[in-house]
């Protein structure tokens, strides 16, 4: 994003094809650990007697019943949260920015929460619901400090992260406020997947897909938003409407992955970097391979969260922050280096 | 505003205040019945007023005190109006570490958790200093690297809470900061820190003053750079670990009480610090008084009320920062 007045050297496809091979073979392993390992013990032979709908014993239950939705929906979300993170930067031109950094994931745990507290029953599809809200909030709140359009990508991302703070610390109190907290809220909080099962698969599914499809329509606009807005006035009107869909997708992405699993930190910041890295600025390729390594990094990342305090469960959050904080602060001094 | 002033409706606000914080909360006490309790005749509000109401207020004050004075000193040492023990990642480190004592060494003494949170405040600037030695940063890239920090604090002190279920108003006093429960046994743990690092950071006016100048300055007037900016630090991460390990990691007034004292009285420290040290305690307590009446009889924490103000003003300092810096 920084060199992109340059033309850039073409990644040679046999690379590219390669690149995905990898990919894919890296979230295929991350399933196959997901699902083999964790808190129950489970042979090989029941693994695959139960994806092959075989078989009615206990293990076989519980790796198609817990495990396996399990895995989906951390897959699901990475996908989502890496997907919101390019859209974000890509929107804002901001390399530091991600829906977590920007408070929008902190909003939409707010709205979550606030419904939480009127009303004790909140359906998946009720909470994804509030949690549009207030994802919407955050981002209108960090777009009215955006203002001129023209702030440094380091300030910008401050006033975010403050944003961020706010916002969760008013979650915390929200919390602390009611009666009727549990262990699961503070997981989630955190972000988890530990707790999801078919039913949040299922309702995460349609606006994964839809998410996706509305990012097919608007692919072949979206280098709009790579180019100065004037240059993109001169080639026409269009940048603010493909900047707003743009929003409105981070904000269905994100908005949807925080209200069933929290807000999960940092996975939209650091997946569309490495993307970046291996595969170059080209968005057809980008965006696919984006979408896997988020979908791969936290199938990893839950697999990990279970044995950092064997035999419990640690929210997936944990271990995303311990790798994402410093990545951040890795791209923050390269962003500010030099500058007195 | 004359100094003596600012200093004066300082301290008559934190005396309204402490009226305040002692009077209001789930039973309110009158003044009749507080004059009675105080002059020994009434004992059924005795419990609340002398062991409840009283040590919580003092717990805010000598931590507010503690958390601005630390913060005038931060930002007076790296030259950085964004500085503050919260936004550096200070109060998160302190915090980490006081939960880890809190509770992986359930038996350890009192004096350990004020320790641990000065060594976690350590390590957690230490870490910032060695990472914008190497990269010379801006004010916001400081801040940011220093936001960061803390959030990777943040996963510890989350780690340990959810590793140790228990008590989610213990657990959520790390993560927020609360004056919940406090008592005078914290009061006395925190006092003599404060009532020795404050006077020693006050003592230090003089050469804070001749830094502020630059670092050039300060040599040429015979200012051993390098050595004072250490014990200053150190007297900063101090008075951070210290006021955090009583109260848990409250951001924004370690950042709010040194502007507002700095827009009152200019930057000379001698005026600076005490002031700072009073609207911090201020601060403190009323937030923890407004917490306490919002929603009786619970209470949103105190961490959220500051954060509620000092978020926004934090917002604001940073699109002024803009403005200034395209002008």
């Amino acid at each position: 994003m920084t060199d992109r007045t340059f033309p850039e050297k073409q990644k040679r496809p046999a690379f590219l094809l390669f690149l995905f091979g990898a990919a894919c073979f890296a979230l295929a392993a991350g399933f196959a650990c997901s699902l083999k390992w964790g808190t129950a013990h489970v042979t090989w032979r029941e693994l695959l007697e139960a994806l092959t709908l075989r078989g009615e014993d206990k293990a076989h239950l519980y790796i198609r019943s817990l495990r396996l939705p399990r895995t989906l929906t951390a897959c699901l979300v990475g996908m989502q949260l890496a997907i919101a993170g390019l859209l974000t930067q890509l929107a804002t031109r901001n390399p530091l920015a991600s829906p977590h950094v920007f408070g929008i994931n902190a909003g939409a745990a707010l709205a979550v929460v606030c419904g939480l507290a009127a009303s004790a029953g909140l359906t998946a599809t009720q909470s994804v619901l509030l949690a549009f809200a207030g994802a919407a909030a955050g981002a209108a709140l960090i777009g009215a400090l955006a203002g001129g359009g023209d702030s440094h990508p380091v300030r910008l991302a401050l006033a975010g992260i403050t944003i961020h703070f706010l916002l969760s610390s008013l979650t915390e109190g929200l919390i602390l406020l009611n009666a009727h907290t549990t262990e699961s809220v503070l997981f989630w909080l955190v972000g988890s997947v530990s707790q999801a099962g078919w039913l949040q698969a299922r309702t995460l599914l349609p606006f994964a897909a839809g998410g996706m499809l509305l990012l097919l329509l608007l692919l072949p606009s979206l280098k709009l938003l790579a180019l100065d807005d004037e240059l993109a006035a001169g080639l026409g009107q269009k940048a603010k409407a493909v900047r707003a869909g743009a929003i409105v997708l981070v904000i269905v992405l994100a908005g949807s992955a925080v209200a069933l699993c929290g807000p999960i930190g940092f996975v939209c910041l650091i997946v569309p970097h490495i993307a970046r890295a291996l595969a170059g600025h080209r968005l057809p390729v980008l965006i696919p391979l984006t979408a896997l390594l988020g979908g791969a990094l936290l199938v990893y990342a839950d697999w990990l969260s279970r044995f950092i305090a064997f035999p419990f469960e640690s929210p997936v959050g944990i271990v995303t922050s311990a790798v994402g904080a410093p990545f951040f602060i890795y791209m923050a001094l390269r962003k500010a280096g030099g500058k007195p | 505003m004359k100094k003596s002033t600012a200093i004066g409706l300082a301290f008559a606000a934190l005396l309204v205040s402490l009226l305040l914080s002692v009077r209001l909360g789930a039973v309110p006490v009158s003044f009749a019945e507080l004059a009675a309790v105080l002059a020994g005749r009434d004992h059924s509000l005795a419990f609340i007023v002398m062991e409840v109401r009283l040590p919580r207020a003092a717990v805010a004050v000598l931590a507010g005190a503690g958390l601005a004075v630390a913060g005038a000193i931060l930002q007076t040492l790296v030259r950085n109006p964004l500085a503050s023990p919260d936004v550096i990642g200070m109060t998160k480190g302190a915090g980490f570490a006081a939960a880890a004592v809190l509770y992986l060494l359930p038996r350890a003494p009192g004096y350990a958790l004020p320790a641990a949170a000065f060594a976690g405040a350590l390590a957690a600037f230490v870490l910032l200093s060695a990472l914008s030695r190497r990269f010379t940063l801006s004010p916001s890239a400081l801040a940011l690297v220093g936001v960061a920090v803390g959030a990777l604090f943040q996963a510890g002190i989350q780690y340990l809470i959810v590793r140790h279920p228990g008590d989610l108003n213990l657990a959520l006093l790390w993560l927020s900061g609360s004056l919940w429960g406090r008592g005078w046994n914290d009061a006395l743990s925190l006092l003599p820190w404060i009532a020795i690092l404050l006077p020693a950071a006050w003592w230090n006016f003089a050469k804070l003053n001749v830094i502020q100048l630059g670092t050039d300055t300060s040599t040429s007037l015979g200012l051993h750079v390098p050595r004072q900016r250490f014990g200053l630090m150190l007297l900063a991460v101090a008075l951070a670990g210290s006021s955090v390990a009583a109260v848990g990691a409250i951001g924004f007034v370690g950042l709010l009480a040194p502007h507002i004292a700095r827009g009152l009285v200019g930057s000379r420290n001698q005026w600076l610090l005490p002031l700072a040290a009073l609207i911090g305690a201020d601060l403190m307590l009323l937030g923890d008084c407004v917490g306490r009446i919002v929603i009786v009889p619970r209470e949103v924490p105190v961490g959220v009320m500051t954060a509620l103000l000092g978020g926004p003003y934090f917002v604001w300092l940073l699109k002024r920062g803009r403005r200034l810096s395209r002008h």
